[in-house]
């Protein structure tokens, strides 16, 4: 089924969906002392996918998106509840510091971890929404 | 201090387990258990708190004025035991009628998709939320703990996706959409004006403000805005117009959690914000509790008007809020612990009616006008019957205590208004009596044209018959319950514990605090 026919659409899509994946992953990492973050990034890919779905028919994810809030909230509440089983208070956040080769000095966080949570609800939700909203109209349409 | 944590993570791990697992008879376990666990920390907290310890949990070990503070305090301690108390009730509840027809007449399809398309995971994540707004320091908390409860009470709503839910639904999302915008520059102004949102902060800072400049009309703004949000929240009279038409529409074990627990959490805002944060606001209170006199009257007034079992009830509700408020407001913080004893009381009475509307339903229909079941089915006339006299507040049942209580309270400030609101009092209590005999001469009195008996799940008549034997153990128990009551608002009214514990490490004025800024401060300068 082709509902986008329109060539440059079509074409400048691909490279689109590349980029913005970039551009999430990006904004995903600089969240913690920059403004970003799993929230921002969650919206970013999430509109990468209707893009995706939109231009190429084609998801890109194989999984039901309905399924990742489950998940993202498992990841983070775990995330939150891990310090206390260590006796700390709830959502202390461990961080400090590796150095990589290529990259060099890079600080890490266990708070990315609850962040990772917060971007797959994210991407969870706002695709589930847009499911159900476009599922509305295609039976409106035929 | 982590055990503070646990009321909220619980519902948001078995919520969040739920949407995953495929089968309703393991969804139904699984949230049986969070609900059990869920029961046992809220008590082992309220345990804690008795000893006279306000528990802190400075989450990710932030100190407090910069952190997020969960706080239990005994206020804290009892909301909390309801509420796992009525949540375990509702999730048996729901269990037992997601598999029959929702009423009389009606396809039991409709609720098997309820429970398919996750009931009991959004009741996890509403639970979460009351038990976040109970447990919270800080303002802006207690916003998205707001939030939480708020969006999974539009899913529990709409679900099923009936006409008058649909209908229903949509006013109950703008209103409280409103009032949510309001209660967010609300938090704002409050963050700008005064430069914190933890409660605990802004007690302090509010009272070193007043203290030395006297009454500030800008706060008293930002209280009236708070004012405004909560009773909408908790439905006083003319704010709670979205009440009485939402709540019965949705499934009955939503219906029934709402209106015993969703309201007062409203109601425990605004005890939050005039005991702890705007304590000196005295015509606010004033006003406050002109409406509650109203919003007694009004819902009585509504109940005698309805002919439907559960609207008649939401009514009910309504007019209980008004006494619970009038004993909140009532000068001096003399009825504070008349009501939180009506508090424990009310919470139980308008759940266990709800259950027993819930029953009545699936036996003929929405109306309770079908005459002659008293002979078919005696037992549930006879809890129909107790729940009526705790509703009314006859002698026996604690609603004749905890009435008693307040009206007292009321006279014994004595003044002019006082006087009025506890004479609204004893009028409502014979409207409430007349509407609840109403009920009875309706559905349980008369000839019966009943053709044959209508089996009823054993789950639901098995949870009312636990929330009502709940409701007459209050009564027998009313001593010990009474002096906890007692405790929780002495703690409320003077409050040096409840601030003492959130600011623990922060209790010398800090560098680089600047002072709230004052009209005044120039004149100030130059004296």
């Amino acid at each position: 089924m082709t509902r986008y026919p329109e060539i440059v659409f079509k074409t400048l899509a691909m490279p689109i969906v590349f980029v913005l994946l970039a551009i999430g992953f990006h904004f995903f990492l600089r969240g913690h002392n920059a403004p970003g973050g799993g929230f921002i990034a969650g919206l970013i890919v999430a509109v990468t996918a209707l893009l995706a779905r939109m231009s190429l028919d084609r998801r890109l994810l194989r999984l039901e998106p309905k399924t990742l809030v489950p998940i993202g909230l498992l990841i983070a509440m775990t995330t939150g509840a891990f310090p206390m089983l260590l006796g700390d208070a709830f959502l202390k956040s461990a961080h400090g510091h590796t150095r990589w080769p290529f990259v060099g000095d890079f600080e890490w966080a266990s708070a990315a971890l609850f962040d990772l949570g917060v971007f797959l609800v994210v991407i969870g939700t706002t695709l589930t929404i847009i499911d159900l909203l476009a599922e509305d109209n295609l039976e409106e349409a035929q | 201090m982590n055990l503070l944590a646990l009321p909220i993570l619980i519902p948001l791990f078995s919520g969040a387990v739920l949407l995953l697992l495929p089968s309703r008879i393991w969804r139904f376990v699984l949230a049986c258990l969070a609900a059990l666990l869920c029961l046992g920390v809220s008590l082992s907290i309220l345990n804690t708190v008795l000893s006279g310890k306000v528990m802190v949990l400075q989450m990710s070990n932030w100190p407090a004025p910069w952190g997020i503070s969960l706080v239990a305090d005994g206020l804290t301690g009892i909301m909390l035991a309801l509420s796992a108390l009525v949540g375990l009730l509702t999730v048996i509840f729901a269990g037992s009628s997601l598999q029959h027809e929702p009423r009389r007449g009606q396809s039991k399809l409709v609720n098997e998709l309820r429970e398919r398309f996750g009931f009991q995971a959004l009741l996890q994540f509403l639970l979460m939320g009351v038990n976040m707004s109970f447990l919270t320091g800080d303002l802006f908390n207690l916003f998205v703990a707001f939030e939480v409860m708020l969006i999974s009470s539009y899913g529990l709503l709409l679900i099923g996706n009936e006409l008058p839910q649909l209908r229903e639904g949509f006013k109950y999302v703008v209103v409280n959409l409103i009032a949510s915008a309001i209660f967010v520059v609300a938090a704002g102004m409050i963050y700008g004006l005064i430069g914190t949102l933890n409660m605990a902060d802004i007690a302090v800072k509010v009272a070193q403000h007043t203290a030395s400049y006297g009454p500030d009309a800008r706060l008293s703004l930002l209280a009236m805005m708070l004012a405004l949000v909560f009773a909408t929240k908790a439905a006083v009279f003319p704010l709670g117009f979205w009440l009485p038409s939402s709540y019965p529409v949705p499934a009955a074990a939503a219906s029934a959690f709402f209106a015993a627990l969703l309201t007062k959490v409203g109601v425990y805002s605004l005890i939050r914000t005039f005991t702890l944060m705007f304590p000196e606001e005295d015509l606010i209170k004033t006003l406050l509790l002109v409406l509650a006199a109203l919003s007694m009257v009004v819902g009585a007034l509504g109940m005698i008007s309805q002919s439907r079992w559960r609207h008649t009830l939401a009514f009910a509700n309504i007019s209980s809020i008004g006494y619970l408020l009038m004993g909140v407001f009532t000068r001096q913080n003399m009825g504070l612990s008349a009501a939180l004893y009506y508090l424990i009381h009310t919470v139980l009475v308008i759940f266990t009616l709800f259950l027993i509307a819930a029953l009545a339903e699936k036996i003929a229909g929405l109306k309770y006008t079908s005459e002659g079941h008293l002979n078919t089915y005696p037992w549930l006339a006879a809890s129909y019957f107790i729940a009526a006299l705790a509703l009314a507040g006859l002698p026996p049942t604690t609603g004749f205590i905890a009435k008693y209580a307040l009206i007292s309270a009321s006279l014994k400030v004595g003044g002019l208004l006082n006087n009025w609101v506890a004479a609204a009092a004893v009028v409502t209590g014979l409207l409430l009596l007349y509407a609840s005999v109403e009920i009875w001469r309706g559905f349980f009195w008369g000839e019966s044209h009943a053709v044959h008996q209508v089996s009823l799940p054993a789950g639901m008549k098995g949870t009312m018959a636990a929330s009502l034997g709940l409701l007459v153990l209050l009564a027998i128990a009313s001593g010990p319950l009474y002096r906890l009551a007692n405790f929780a608002a002495d703690q409320l009214s003077r409050n040096t514990a409840y601030i003492a514990a959130v600011l623990v490490e922060t209790q010398a004025p800090r560098l680089g605090d600047p002072p709230l800024p004052t009209d005044h401060g120039v004149e100030e300068e130059t004296h």
